[in-house]
């Protein structure tokens, strides 16, 4: 379980409390350069904060130690790799080994992908590689259900098929029994995947609760300023917010 | 793993034991003397340079995140050559060192090439961190700083008599001859312990490949780190540049040569560049015993062979990657 409590960071965050309980899925909401992130990086240990953070009543705050990294990851939204490392190499000399989970691999479709250097892999290769790499570094915790996955807009880049993957991957990752938090943009996307959302505007929480409370047509027109309309599909009782 | 380690070690003895060995008679005194006070801290700082200057290119590449960057774009170098300028017009040129012991002046000219070295590269460090530091901004100070130093060199050159002018291009181009048994032993004991202690954060170098925030959730202090880094690199550069002058392009070249054939795990390449500088250092310090009849500057063999060998290199492309399960 993760607690925020009353997290703030100047001109960043302002009074940010939540309660993240193990197995729920929490997808982040919200406008352009609302905050999504600084939340994110601020749970990861790397935002100068005030305020609380306690993961099972232990104090996470910054610095980040050795000891954290064994069940807290953050794929951050830029990646950074200024030399022409093949993707076998990244596993190695991030986590001293050069073993991909299989369901990794598979999931994420990696094998013939292994032995190219990384800058020659397409935008969305790439973003596939980072998610399996940052999962990687905690993939021991992630089977014993008490990791603390933390992942910046996962999708971006990644075309229908890995969207859908992905984000089936991390929700499985959820149910395992972990702490998943993920920013995202499609809201349709988070109302079939995600457990609960939380909807950030102008570095604040608006709302946040389980998805089907939180997500409606007029709070997302609140957050995003856009109007929304609201379909359902009879058959399969589901609901579809439509941008107007 | 260790087979590169071994190949390389093997061939670095070769070579020293080719350059120690190979013509001299031990019977006689005088090839007693040549062998302890000559080959030996020629070979010395062989190994104490190429380890060195290698080493720390091969991990200032790494946290500058610029494959470009070698000691000379810390300015370090340029710190020791103006103090070098320095000591040949005061010590030398007005005529100080009449007064001074053989002693002394056997270690002023490294000592004093030190904390030039040493002063600018605090200098570098102190004007990066007033603008924020950072890779960028450190490299962009050791140009700032750097330049400034080779202007007050060049202002140097008009003033020096015309005999340490020669002296003083002499030093600027690199010289193995220059090593003394005093220098030297302060040198080795203190380049032992950098070395020691950069290879043992090698692993965290890899960590900052993948950026700060990466490095930083993996549970390392990046700015203590770099700050740690960064330290050891200057002095590493400066003992090397106290007690051989600067010595071009063998920075640049070697670790760029072994990324191409091992990759760029750095707990591989920061050691092997160390042992393939030395090497090459050694190599040179053959050329000039056997092949010319005066010994020419270390820049002079190194930029010549080194820098069209970078060339083919580069035109090579990843092929040398097959190189790897040969050698």
């Amino acid at each position: 379980m993760l607690q925020l409590h009353s997290l703030s960071s100047p001109n960043r965050l302002i009074e940010v409390s939540a309660e993240f309980n193990s197995g729920e899925c929490w997808h982040l909401l919200g406008p352009n350069g609302s905050g999504k992130s600084s939340v994110l990086t601020a749970i990861a240990g790397l935002l100068q904060i005030e305020g609380r953070l306690l993961w099972h009543d232990m104090n996470i705050d910054k610095p980040p130690q050795i000891e954290h990294a064994q069940f807290r990851c953050l794929l951050p939204q830029k990646h950074q790799l200024y030399f022409e490392v093949t993707v076998k190499e990244c596993f190695f000399m991030l986590h001293q080994s050069f073993h991909i989970p299989e369901l990794l691999l598979d999931t994420l479709q990696l094998e013939q992908l292994q032995d190219k250097p990384v800058f020659s892999l397409s935008g969305g290769e790439q973003q596939r590689v980072y998610i399996a790499l940052h999962l990687t570094q905690v993939w021991p915790a992630i089977e014993k259900g008490n990791a603390l996955v933390l992942l910046d807009e996962p999708t971006q880049q990644l075309d229908p098929f890995f969207q859908i993957k992905t984000l089936e991957l991390i929700a499985n990752v959820s149910q395992l029994g972990n702490v998943v938090i993920q920013s995202h943009h499609d809201v349709n996307q988070t109302l079939e995947f995600a457990s609960h959302a939380m909807l950030i505007k102008k570095h604040q929480v608006l709302n946040q609760g389980k998805v089907n409370d939180v997500i409606k047509s007029v709070s997302m027109q609140a957050l995003y300023n856009q109007d929304f309309i609201e379909l359902n599909d009879k058959s399969t009782s589901k609901r579809y917010l439509v941008v107007k | 793993m260790t087979r590169p380690f071994s190949i390389y070690s093997a061939a670095l003895l070769l070579l020293c034991g080719v350059y120690l060995l190979l013509p001299w008679e031990m019977n006689s005194a005088l090839g007693q003397h040549i062998f302890i006070n000559i080959k030996l801290p020629i070979m010395m700082t062989c190994l104490v340079v190429g380890f060195g200057v290698c080493s720390a290119s091969a991990a200032l590449q790494i946290l500058l995140k610029n494959p470009l960057a070698d000691p000379g774009i810390l300015g370090i170098a340029s710190g020791a050559s103006a103090m070098a300028a320095l000591y040949f017009l005061l010590i030398n040129g007005l005529g100080i060192a009449l007064f001074l012991s053989p002693l002394i002046l056997s270690v002023l000219l490294p000592a004093m090439c030190f904390i030039g070295a040493l002063l600018s590269g605090t200098l570098i460090f102190k004007l990066s961190k007033r603008i924020g530091f950072n890779p960028a901004t450190v490299i962009l100070s050791g140009i700032a700083i750097s330049t400034i130093l080779a202007a007050a060199v060049a202002w140097l050159y008009l003033v020096l008599p015309p005999t340490q002018l020669q002296n003083l291009t002499f030093w600027l181009m690199g010289s193995l001859n220059n090593a003394n048994w005093y220098s030297l032993a302060v040198a080795c004991a203190v380049m032992l312990v950098c070395l020691f202690l950069l290879f043992q954060s090698t692993h965290h170098l890899n960590w900052l490949l993948f950026g700060e925030q990466t490095a930083q959730v993996k549970g390392l202090d990046v700015y203590r780190f770099q700050r740690k880094v960064l330290m050891l690199i200057a002095l590493m550069v400066g003992l090397s540049v106290s007690i051989a002058g600067s010595i071009a392009f063998i920075g640049l070249i070697i670790p760029h040569m072994l990324r191409r054939i091992y990759g760029y795990n750095n707990s591989k390449i920061v050691p092997l560049s160390g042992i393939t500088g030395a090497g090459v250092l050694t190599l040179c310090a053959i050329i000039n015993e056997h092949f010319t009849s005066i010994p020419l500057p270390v820049s002079l063999l190194t930029a010549t062979i080194g820098a069209p060998l970078f060339i083919w290199l580069l035109m090579k492309g990843t092929a040398l990657h097959s190189l790897r399960n040969t050698v």
